[in-house]
């Protein structure tokens, strides 16, 4: 490209190139992340695209380093060495306070949740509206209900009761919906449908297919295959710490899935072959 | 309440009167003012304990709280005994026994101190987000914590202002008969605490109002001067209370499990 002394026209070839590059990078980038604790290594060098509009399936069997990744996200650990790129910008996530503020939202596996504090007050818990000082109930209780609504969160019977006595699938869902609140453009959720029934899984499955709907990224970590694949669009495996595979949800089928998690892959590269 | 308030309006004569009433009220003041700030702490899942040694020691120490609160209680008791030598401390200056024995508003300064306590604290809790995370902090610390709540030091706030009331509670206490005794106010945070529990605020925190403390302080209350009023021997007094605390303890930590 030649040099341009022109400033607008600078300014022109620069927001005309981050718009091309919006189209083509993926919301979250990850390059190159290790995590070590003492001497055990748990990230080795790990990349993973997450695309805005899609839902991306992390996998991986126990110990293979998906907590620890998606913490290194979230701001709760802090990556030894790699890079990661918001909208393709470089940036330095140092604890959960940043990470809301790009609009990276986590909904972790033991529900986040104040038993003793009703659906309004969980959903606004650290981050309450006020008018004049004090707490403004009225406002908050509008927003929380426009927020449950909009995701058709719809069977809780009163919004201003306490989260105790909701389901396990309630539960999760106004967990899910305090993530949306704020705007976020990234939901990370943690074995989200772990210990729910049935048909509670089906309300959750579909929640997320809303806020994939709406254009948000979800990464979602799941051991159970049957959820992966009614949901995700994309799936990425670790395997001791190693990101073993990622690609899009049509490319693999159940023993494909199953082959990574356990061995890495390495039969399968052979028979590929 | 109303069945205890009715059963001693029956049986004794002096019990529904004006004066044994605003007795009553004023005997309540000093316990209800512990009671109600102890209402926060335990609200806020740090049963027990007031001041910021013991809020330091069982949030950053990790020491558990009953255990502080027992320790400290015993040290401030043995220091209090080695500075007086164990006699009574007379007060000499006259100033000393206004706030103890004057009258504000209709009311002797104590109860309208307490009122003023009260008021306060449900203003904390119900409207302002430190009450909020008050409850956030007994109901979930873990949850609290992630939603960006500092609970170390909501807890440790909590204890503060308990410590703070427990101290003016006690200067009027002291400035009620213009003497200071070493000993004195024995027995007076087991009935703090009664009030807090029997009134339903629960010792695992995150439950609780200040309106069931008072309830519960009226309870308390109500029952011994009933008791005074029937000349039930003193000691059958401590014995029901006892019974009281562990029977409402026992509610409240079956109704969880349930």
């Amino acid at each position: 490209m030649p040099p341009c002394n022109v400033r607008g026209g600078i300014f022109f070839l620069g927001s005309k190139m981050t718009k091309m590059a919006q189209v083509a990078e993926p919301l979250l980038k990850v390059r190159g992340v290790d995590k070590h604790f003492g001497a055990v290594q748990a990230l080795y060098g790990v990349d993973l695209d997450l695309p805005a509009g899609k839902v991306t399936a992390l996998c991986g069997d126990n110990g293979a380093g998906k907590s620890v990744f998606t913490k290194c996200i979230s701001g709760v650990y802090q990556p030894d060495h790699g890079e990661v790129f918001w909208d393709g910008q470089p940036v330095h996530i140092h604890n959960t306070r940043d990470a809301s503020r790009l609009g990276i939202e986590t909904v972790y596996q033991d529900l986040a949740l104040c038993d003793n504090l009703d659906i309004v007050q969980n959903m606004f818990l650290g981050r309450e509206r006020l008018s004049r000082y004090l707490l403004d109930e009225d406002d908050m209780e509008r927003a929380a209900a426009e927020t449950l609504a909009s995701l058709k969160v719809t069977t809780v019977r009163s919004i201003r009761q306490p989260v105790a006595s909701l389901s396990g699938g309630q539960r999760q869902s106004v967990a899910i919906s305090k993530a949306v609140m704020w705007n976020s453009k990234l939901v990370i959720m943690d074995e989200p449908t772990a210990a729910l029934g049935v048909v509670q899984t089906r309300q959750v499955l579909d929640l997320m297919k809303r806020l994939r709907d709406r254009g948000l990224a979800v990464m979602v970590i799941s051991h159970n295959l049957n959820d992966v694949f009614e949901v995700a669009d994309r799936i990425a495996i670790l395997y001791l710490g190693r990101m073993v595979i990622q690609d899009d949800a049509s490319k693999f089928d159940r023993q494909r899935v199953v082959e990574y998690m356990t061995t890495g892959g390495k039969g399968m590269k052979a028979a590929a072959n | 309440m109303l069945i205890v308030f009715s059963y001693l309006s029956f049986v004794s004569p002096v019990f529904f009167t004006s004066r044994n009433l605003l007795n009553v009220l004023d005997q309540s003041a000093i316990v209800g003012m512990i009671a109600v700030a102890g209402t926060m702490v335990l609200i806020a899942g740090g049963l027990g304990g007031f001041g910021l040694v013991n809020g330091l020691a069982s949030t950053k120490g990790r020491v558990n709280s009953i255990i502080t609160t027992l320790a400290s209680g015993i040290i401030i008791r043995g220091l209090a005994l080695v500075l007086t030598g164990g006699a009574l401390v007379r007060v000499l200056d006259p100033n000393f026994a206004v706030p103890g024995q004057g009258v504000m508003l209709g009311v002797t300064t104590q109860v309208a101190i307490f009122a003023f306590v009260v008021a306060a604290a449900w203003f904390l809790l119900a409207r302002t987000t430190f009450g909020r995370y008050v409850y956030a902090s007994g109901g979930n610390p873990e949850a609290a914590r992630l939603s960006g709540v500092q609970v170390d030091r909501v807890r440790i706030i909590t204890f503060v202002v308990s410590g703070l009331v427990a101290a003016t509670a006690g200067v009027l206490s002291a400035s009620r008969v213009a003497t200071g005794q070493a000993d004195a106010g024995m027995g007076l945070e087991i009935n703090a605490i009664a009030a807090i529990l029997i009134g339903g605020t629960s010792i695992s925190g995150g439950e609780g109002a200040v309106w069931r403390t008072v309830f519960g302080l009226f309870l308390v209350v109500l029952v011994g001067n009933g008791f005074n009023l029937l000349d039930v021997n003193p000691i059958w007094q401590q014995v029901f209370q006892g019974a009281v605390i562990l029977g409402a303890v026992a509610l409240d930590s079956w109704s969880k499990r349930r």
